[in-house]
């Protein structure tokens, strides 16, 4: 008998954990480094060449830094979030609901917490808006406008299924 | 094109992070191109235009004993800050501006330098500086360097409040002579 697709299972927590140290690993490596580099143009300078140093080290600093705050908030942060929601998901008991599924387009973001995608759930002509992290739309684009089993745990969807799947 | 949006996202982040590297670091560099007033020779020319950086590695060359840096900036570069041109050691100024700036310059009574062929400036009858530019026979120190207004003459003194002056370790008098002796 079919089965619900769980969009999270207890080994991807310590993937996630792993993904979040690699990050941290990145920010302080790339942030270190940059610094190194600055000093060592710092180091470097005399009359003939301050200018160019002094852009070098600003340029330097400048993507450095970029790299630093993009990875923080798109790689750390996000992958904390998503750690968070992942236990959240699996500590909870789903409840199920059955209908017909639609990915919409709408986007919200909580703040510090997980970017949502809003689903909505058809059935017998009442319609149900749910939520999924975006990062697991992917995995309910082949049930899109199909009649589907849902697991939802705190208005999140935790697994899908076809139709008559079982949780 | 998740990439784009997370990047276009944070704009705000992006510019301001630019900014502040941007004053972060020329305040750090701030402190690395320079050092105190007794490691350093400074020149302020009140010219048309100069080539400050060539002159300042050219003067560097030949620096006195005991100094680390000499440093030759426009008088433009003090137009926010007196302070600046107060603790400058050298001075090159315009004929009109020499009354101006009068007090601030330094009689030569006593000076050991050797000012080479330059015409010397007297103010009430005391040696304060030389000419370093004749407009009348378009003579001029240092003149690939330093743009001087062919139509003015230009005066070389020295900043009364210097350290570098016979009581100190001489090295504006030294900079002063190779200043004197470039083409």
């Amino acid at each position: 008998m079919e089965t619900i697709q769980k969009l999270y299972s207890p080994e991807d927590l310590p993937r996630l954990e792993k993904k979040i140290k690699r990050e941290r690993v990145l920010i302080w490596a790339v942030a270190g480094l940059t610094l190194a580099v600055c000093i060592v143009l710092c180091c470097l300078t005399d009359t003939a060449n301050a200018e160019e140093m002094e852009l070098a080290a600003i340029v330097c600093s400048t993507v450095g830094g970029w790299i630093v705050i993009y990875r923080r908030l798109f790689g750390l942060l996000e992958g904390r979030y998503e750690l968070q929601h992942a236990r959240y998901l699996l500590e909870e008991t789903p409840a199920v609901l059955r209908g017909q599924l639609r990915v919409t387009k709408e986007r919200l973001r909580i703040k510090n917490s997980i970017r949502i995608r809003i689903l909505l759930l058809e059935d017998g002509g009442e319609t149900r808006r749910l939520k999924v992290n975006e990062t697991r739309v992917k995995a309910l684009r082949p049930w899109d406008g199909k009649r589907v089993t849902v697991a939802l745990a705190g208005g999140y969807v935790a697994g899908i299924g076809g139709e008559h799947a079982a949780v | 094109m998740r990439l784009f949006r997370n990047i276009f996202s944070q704009t705000h982040r992006w510019i301001l992070w630019a900014l502040l590297s941007a004053v972060f670091w020329g305040w750090i560099f701030g402190f690395v191109t320079n050092t105190t007033p007794a490691h350093k020779v400074v020149l302020y020319a009140n010219v048309d235009e100069m080539q400050d950086k060539a002159l300042a590695l050219r003067l560097e060359e030949e620096k006195p004993e005991g100094i680390k840096m000499i440093k030759v900036h426009p008088f433009s570069y003090a137009m926010f800050d007196d302070g600046e041109l107060q603790s400058s050691d050298l001075f090159v100024v315009r004929a009109e501006d020499v009354e101006q700036f009068r007090e601030s310059f330094a009689p030569l009574e006593g000076e050991s330098w050797d000012p080479g062929g330059w015409e010397p400036v007297l103010l009430d009858g005391v040696a304060y500086g030389v000419k370093i530019y004749d407009a009348a026979t378009g003579q001029g120190a240092a003149s690939e360097y330093l743009g001087y207004d062919p139509d003015t003459d230009y005066y070389l003194f020295f900043n009364v409040s210097s350290p570098h002056l016979s009581a100190g370790d001489g090295a504006a008098l030294r900079v002063a002579e190779l200043l004197l002796r470039l083409p």
